[in-house]
């Protein structure tokens, strides 16, 4: 089973029954959002348009409790989930020697596992939001060769 | 029969049980009060009776005298002082002010040892309501950034003696004339007034402007008010009401921030709810659940925040990290708690509340029952979500926060993209941008305690709008540069805005095409 095989497995496994039904075109949509994975979208970008495939009431995005608001509530909303996540991963990754965008010996499945782990320990859920998020990630990176992105050495040279 | 005697001063150590039962009727807001209390280092206080107070007053003109139960016209103040090495408010010390000359010196130290004061309202038999209180805040922490803006001096006379104490009125709804949301109204005005100079009505004409424009509503007894009805009341006063529904907590941060820090107090809509704690056989802790069911709505006044412990904020794909995510509490007057109550931003974990996952907010209110729901299955506390932000502002400040943002956010990605031409490297970690509202005379205040910095004499010549924004650029812990938008001018062709450079290397990559 190739990667993003893999990777969509992780993302089906976390949902119920019900979910898989309702979810099928969501799970199709970020089969081609794996598949793309390295075009020229940033991260930030990236994870908030794998998350936002899956904007369906029961999993705690808000289009039920936004009916007739504005899209820029849910927008804001899904955004603000994905700014959460990544403060977690970066939370998650600082002082950690994990390459995310290492390919050896699958590697990348435990980088994955740890990810999925440490986010939900701080976000206090055991959310399929959590996997979605941290296999867009994974796969992001490696489609990208990116190893760790939250690092701080490029800061901005004042002097 | 009260359980205390009037102007005897009496020990806080020895009788504080029994008074903070005296004031608060051993409700929710009885540990509230007692900590309040312990932390400012009560050490004695004494009881003033037949107090006039003002908003009782007109709240009894305009309900209470017109009752059949004869309400009584006059109040009981109680006045609360710590200790300063040995110098007390002790009975000696009144007996010397009663028989002696009061020299500079000691009203100067009575006024150091002053806690502030609280009125107790006459209600039915002989449980009163807390009436206006101003009690001292605890100590500001320039270190934690603990700051308590929106909060003014009070003038005070005991015996003759003049005290002055830096606080925000408080006081607790009487549920008829005003409930929680026309309280923190009146708190809030009870600052605005002596800023902008306006009228500060009493509980129940706050609650009568709120409702003028609504002739579906009798006046009392009041049943709440709305977030509309709530600015109508700003309006009423001559201010002019801001009603934001922040759309989540970082949002919610930047805009507590922006506008206290201009001292303006900030009236927040909140929605409470139990919280389920389920457990195991041998009652560990197995999860939290909220209880939807059980949604109350209230309303509190916003007077100060805390960035202790707080965390910088990260990158985002909107190029703007704010200084005030770092914000990790803020302080409120909550009338069914205690005057600057905390409530605690969660560390970002999120409880699902219907279809929502949303982050809570930690209150020190009990749960509205709090047994045992069923085996396993208890409520003990309460969470908060903000629902809308009220603001009452000065009808000059027209540039709203979210303009700025957008302005901000517009250089700041200019300023980068200018960056990575020049040098070649692409900026990974972008400014921590402290965004507030301030008047221009602080502006100028803060710049003249800055040590020399190139073109501080021209800033300091400069005219300026009386309101400004000030987004200030910070990167590796130093402020690098800063706009000052005109808070008072039109969106229409672009905010009038002035930088001020502190890094030469900021200011040379502006001046290059």
């Amino acid at each position: 089973m190739d990667r993003i095989d893999s990777l969509l497995t992780f993302v089906n496994d976390s949902l119920d029954e019900k979910d898989r039904i309702t979810y099928a075109t969501s799970l199709d949509a970020l089969k081609k959002k794996f598949e793309n994975a390295n075009s020229s979208t940033s991260l930030d970008n990236y994870s908030v348009e794998c998350l936002s495939l899956f904007n369906k009431a029961e999993i705690g995005l808000p289009q039920e409790l936004y009916k007739g608001s504005s899209l820029d509530d849910v927008n804001a909303y899904i955004n603000d989930l994905a700014r959460d996540f990544k403060q977690f991963m970066c939370n998650a990754l600082k002082n950690r020697d994990v390459n995310l965008s290492s390919t050896a010996n699958d590697t990348w499945k435990n980088s994955l596992q740890y990810l999925i782990g440490a986010i939900a320990a701080q976000a206090g859920l055991n959310n399929f939001l959590i996997v979605i998020f941290s296999c867009s990630i994974i796969q992001y990176c490696i489609a990208n060769n990116i190893d760790n992105l939250c690092r701080d050495d490029n800061n901005m040279t004042l002097s | 029969m009260e359980p205390f005697k009037f102007h005897e001063v009496y020990s806080y150590e020895q009788e504080s049980e029994k008074l903070i039962k005296y004031i608060t009727n051993c409700s929710q807001k009885s540990p509230a009060f007692s900590i309040t209390l312990k932390y400012l280092q009560t050490y004695s206080f004494i009881l003033e009776d037949n107090y006039v107070d003002k908003d009782y007053l007109v709240d009894y003109s305009n309900f209470y005298a017109r009752c059949h139960h004869p309400y009584d016209r006059f109040c009981i103040r109680i006045h609360f002082f710590t200790k300063h090495n040995t110098f007390s408010f002790s009975e000696e010390l009144l007996h010397h002010i009663f028989t002696n000359n009061l020299t500079e010196e000691k009203r100067s130290q009575i006024n150091d040892i002053y806690l502030g004061f609280i009125v107790l309202r006459p209600s039915k038999g002989i449980i009163k309501t807390i009436g206006c209180t101003c009690l001292r805040h605890y100590d500001e922490d320039v270190e934690r950034n603990r700051i308590y803006s929106a909060t003014r001096n009070y003038y005070v006379n005991l015996y003759g003696i003049p005290l002055v104490i830096k606080s925000m009125a408080f006081q607790e709804q009487d549920q008829t004339v005003a409930m929680c949301s026309s309280i923190a109204l009146w708190s809030a005005f009870s600052v605005t007034g002596r800023k902008y100079q306006h009228l500060i009505p009493s509980p129940s004409d706050v609650t009568k402007l709120a409702i003028s424009e609504s002739s579906y509503s009798r006046n009392f007894p009041n049943e709440g008010l709305t977030a509309e009805q709530i600015a109508v009341a700003i309006s009423k006063v001559g201010l002019s009401p801001l009603l934001i529904r922040p759309k989540d907590d970082r949002n919610l941060k930047a805009l507590i921030y922006a506008y206290l820090k201009a001292g303006i107090p900030i009236v927040c809509g909140l929605h409470l709810y139990d919280v389920l704690i389920i457990e195991d056989e041998n009652s560990n802790v197995i999860r939290e659940e909220i209880d939807v069911n059980s949604v109350s709505f209230h309303a509190v006044t916003i007077n100060g925040y805390s960035f202790e412990n707080g965390l910088e904020d990260i990158d985002f794909k909107d190029g703007i990290r704010f200084y005030s995510n770092r914000m990790t509490k803020f302080y409120v007057h909550d009338d069914q708690l205690c005057p600057f109550t905390k409530m605690e931003f969660s560390k970002g974990e999120r409880k699902k509340i219907g279809n929502m996952l949303v982050k809570e907010l930690t209150t020190s209110w009990l749960a509205s029952e709090s047994v045992l729901e069923g085996q396993n299955k208890k409520k003990e506390k309460k969470i908060a979500i903000v629902s809308s932000l009220i603001i009452p502002l000065y009808h000059k400040i027209r540039i709203s926060h979210a303009d700025i943002i957008k302005e901000t956010q517009r250089i700041s990605k200019n300023l980068i993209e200018k960056y990575k031409l020049i040098y070649g490297v692409k900026v990974e970690k972008t400014f921590e941008w402290d965004i507030f509202l301030s008047e221009i005379s602080e502006f100028k205040n803060e710049i003249i305690q800055f040590p020399y910095f190139k073109n501080k004499e021209l800033i300091l010549k400069d005219s300026y709008a009386k309101y400004v924004w000030r987004a200030r650029a910070i990167a590796n812990n130093e402020l690098q540069f800063e706009i000052v938008f005109d808070a008072t001018d039109s969106k229409v062709g672009g905010i009038a805005k002035k930088y001020i450079f502190y890094n030469e290397v900021i200011e040379r990559l502006f001046e290059l095409k």
